[in-house]
């Protein structure tokens, strides 16, 4: 009983009004409030980054486009491979065309330019 | 805009605290509503009056705060987290200043003064300047962790557990520096009891 009339006795004593204390301006956190400001502003621009970066793909989309790289890269080494093939071709016919003594002659002027 | 003051302002303060690390200046300015004042009487109270030491201190603190709310520990209240940085500040200040925090000769006082219902009576009619000058006086002549223990129970109103997490220490220390305290007050008050 007695320690509970100390206690409010005290509590009373010692709350915020009866300190006298003046309530603090704003100005005294405005350091602290610009930094709020700044953390927003880089926020927003960490945000952008993170938007693209945390696209959400679902399993088909990705399944989807890794089917239509593989055909793409599929078809591209395809075309390298038939012009290749078709060069070999007209090669060989040129030289199935050709007679001995020409192919000989060719031999020869190959031979002379190394020497 | 109204509705949104209005519901920042019935946050909670670990929400706030949340808005604060996204950069809403909002949610900073209800948090200092909150907690500026009161800071404040607490570091002017810790530090010796020193009014324009404990606007220092409280920028101090805010600026921490808006600068790392990462460190915002959620395993305890807000309330208990700002307290207990504002703790580590004052210590701090104690150890910057070369003063030691478990000091002064408080087995010199008379321990042993008790006072009755009527004497409570008295010294709650008495003048409240006249009082809390004599209370602030015998505030400045406990240790730090006394005077702090005090402060956060009687101004703040927290429970021996919050002030234990405050000042990091078993709540039974926290229990004996109350108590220890509460005897020195009363010795020191003895002369407006009536029955002496």
């Amino acid at each position: 009983m007695k320690t509970n009339k100390m206690d409010d006795l005290l509590k009373g004593r010692m709350s915020e009004k009866e300190s006298g204390i003046e309530r603090p301006e704003y100005d005294l956190v405005k350091a602290a409030r610009e930094k709020v400001t700044n953390r927003s502003t880089a926020n927003a621009r960490v945000f952008n980054i993170k938007h693209l970066l945390n696209v959400r793909i679902k399993l088909y989309q990705a399944g989807i486009a890794a089917a239509f790289l593989v055909g793409v890269t599929f078809f591209f080494t395809k075309g390298t491979d038939e012009s290749g093939e078709r060069k070999t071709t007209q090669f060989a016919d040129t030289l199935r065309s050709s007679s001995a003594k020409q192919n000989m002659l060719l031999v020869k002027n190959f031979t002379t330019r190394i020497n | 805009m109204v509705s949104k003051v209005a519901d920042i302002s019935s946050m909670t303060d670990e929400e706030l605290m949340f808005r604060i690390s996204k950069g809403e200046t909002l949610a900073f300015d209800v948090l200092y509503e909150r907690y500026g004042h009161r800071l404040l009487v607490y570091f002017t109270r810790m530090l010796n009056f020193d009014k324009e030491h404990a606007q220092d201190a409280l920028q101090e603190l805010f600026l921490k705060i808006v600068e790392a709310p990462e460190r915002f520990n959620p395993s305890m209240t807000f309330r208990t987290w700002v307290f207990s940085v504002a703790h580590n500040y004052c210590k701090n200040f104690y150890r910057r200043n070369g003063i030691k925090t478990d000091y002064y000769n408080d087995a010199a006082f008379n321990v042993n003064g008790t006072f009755g219902d009527e004497a409570l009576e008295t010294i709650s009619k008495m003048d409240a300047k006249a009082f809390n000058k004599l209370l602030y006086a015998a505030l400045e002549d406990l240790s730090p962790e006394k005077k702090e223990a005090f402060i956060l129970k009687y101004q703040e109103d927290r429970s021996l557990a919050e002030i234990a997490v405050i000042q990091n220490c078993p709540e039974g220390s926290v229990k004996s520096r109350i108590h220890y305290t509460i005897k020195i007050l009363e010795s020191k008050l003895e002369m407006f009891n009536p029955l002496k």
